[in-house]
């Protein structure tokens, strides 16, 4: 029995020594990670949406009004799916005559080298200025505008897919 | 043993990858490329040795049967450290090691040594043991992660190292490709330093 007591003593007293370092180390360090996560997401916005100065969240996470000087210039949306490994999540802005002004993909965990392409201005770069119809692969669909990177099929359809139901979805008034 | 003998000998003699074989999941999911080998391989240097050092300071005061607890405390501890100043120093790169940061708590060579090795020596010969440990491992990891990039990518760090001509034989950044590099590694290493091993 006492060495029970000993023994839990010993294990409270790593424990809590392990909690009060890392308690430690969390304040140290959770403003700056806040940070960092915010200035990304800004930095994501205004690439998708180059040219506009202020960003509204409308809808939390997911739509964005696009500002400049207080007119409203387009939306931003998040488009969210299951990719080849895991969730891909992509920012892309629409302007007013509802044509992409960009895409960035903020979030993946594709194959390196494959489906990773997705993140390369390559691939996203054929998104700029495309309506609803031209966003479809052109292997899929003959009026698709968009080439499938070379190997990673799942992983180009998963974000094109993904856009292109985003979109539909705002068209039909689902979203704001 | 010498001293210097507990840092030397993991780096070739007893190198935690190519002879004790353990952590190899690291060793061989971050190893796509030379910069995130280098990456993971400082982050498990940090836990190896503070987690070493630690355990070998308090041997005397744990007792044996919650010694297990008390380790692997102390290691997930220096693990959340790191994981933390990754995310608030090297943002990049701590995305692009992702969940395997957290799983160094699961490597076994930290476990390993801490209780073949910390958990019976004292905190000098500990320290220079996971000292050596990491030296052994981050030379290792980063050796394959370059191979891996040049014949997957060719580039190594990120610089463009083959000529545009070169096409990337993209099996060496899958999961297969790490297999081969590791297995060739491990069998010059063999071949070259070991004694009775060139026959």
């Amino acid at each position: 029995m006492k060495n029970m007591t000993k023994m839990s003593l010993i294990l409270f007293l790593v424990c809590g020594i392990a909690a009060g370092s890392l308690a430690f180390v969390n304040k140290a360090t959770k403003d700056r990670i806040a940070e960092f996560a915010r200035i990304e997401k800004a930095e994501a916005l205004k690439e998708v949406f180059p040219g506009v100065e202020e960003f509204k969240e409308i809808l939390p996470g997911r739509q964005w009004e696009a500002l400049r000087a207080g007119q409203r210039q387009g939306y931003v949306f998040s488009a969210l799916v299951q990719g080849y490994s895991g969730p891909v999540e992509a920012l892309f802005g629409l302007d007013l005559r509802n044509a992409i002004t960009g895409v960035r993909v903020i979030r993946h965990n594709e194959t390196p080298g494959l489906g990773a392409k997705i993140t390369g201005e390559k691939f996203l770069g054929q998104f700029q200025g495309r309506a609803r119809e031209a966003v479809a692969l052109k292997k899929d669909d003959p009026a698709g505008a968009i080439d499938a990177i070379a190997a990673a099929t799942i992983s180009s359809r998963a974000v094109t897919h993904s856009i292109r139901s985003v979109i539909d979805s705002f068209l039909k008034g689902e979203l704001k | 043993m010498k001293l210097v003998q507990q840092f030397t000998k993991g780096i070739l003699r007893e190198n935690p990858i190519l002879i004790i074989m353990l952590g190899l999941c690291a060793a061989l999911a971050c190893s796509t490329n030379a910069t995130d080998a280098l990456g993971m391989g400082i982050a498990f240097s940090f836990v190896m040795t503070c987690s070493n050092v630690v355990i070998a300071l308090i041997r005397k005061w744990v007792p044996g049967q919650i010694r297990i607890p008390v380790f692997i405390t102390i290691i997930s501890t220096f693990v959340t450290i790191v994981d933390y100043t990754m995310k608030a120093y090297a943002p990049l790169l701590s995305r692009s090691l992702g969940v395997f940061v957290p799983l160094i708590v699961v490597n076994c060579i930290v476990m390993g040594r801490a209780e073949a090795f910390a958990s019976k020596n004292s905190v000098p010969a500990s320290l220079l043991d996971g000292m050596g440990m990491s030296v052994g491992f981050t030379l290792i990891i980063t050796l394959i992660g370059a191979i891996r990039e040049v014949l997957g990518n060719g580039t190594v760090f990120g610089q463009i190292l083959l000529p545009a001509s070169y096409q990337p034989f993209l099996f060496f950044i899958l999961p297969p490709g790490a297999f081969l590099v590791i297995g060739f590694l491990m069998a010059a290493q063999k071949r070259l330093f070991q004694k009775g091993g060139a026959k």
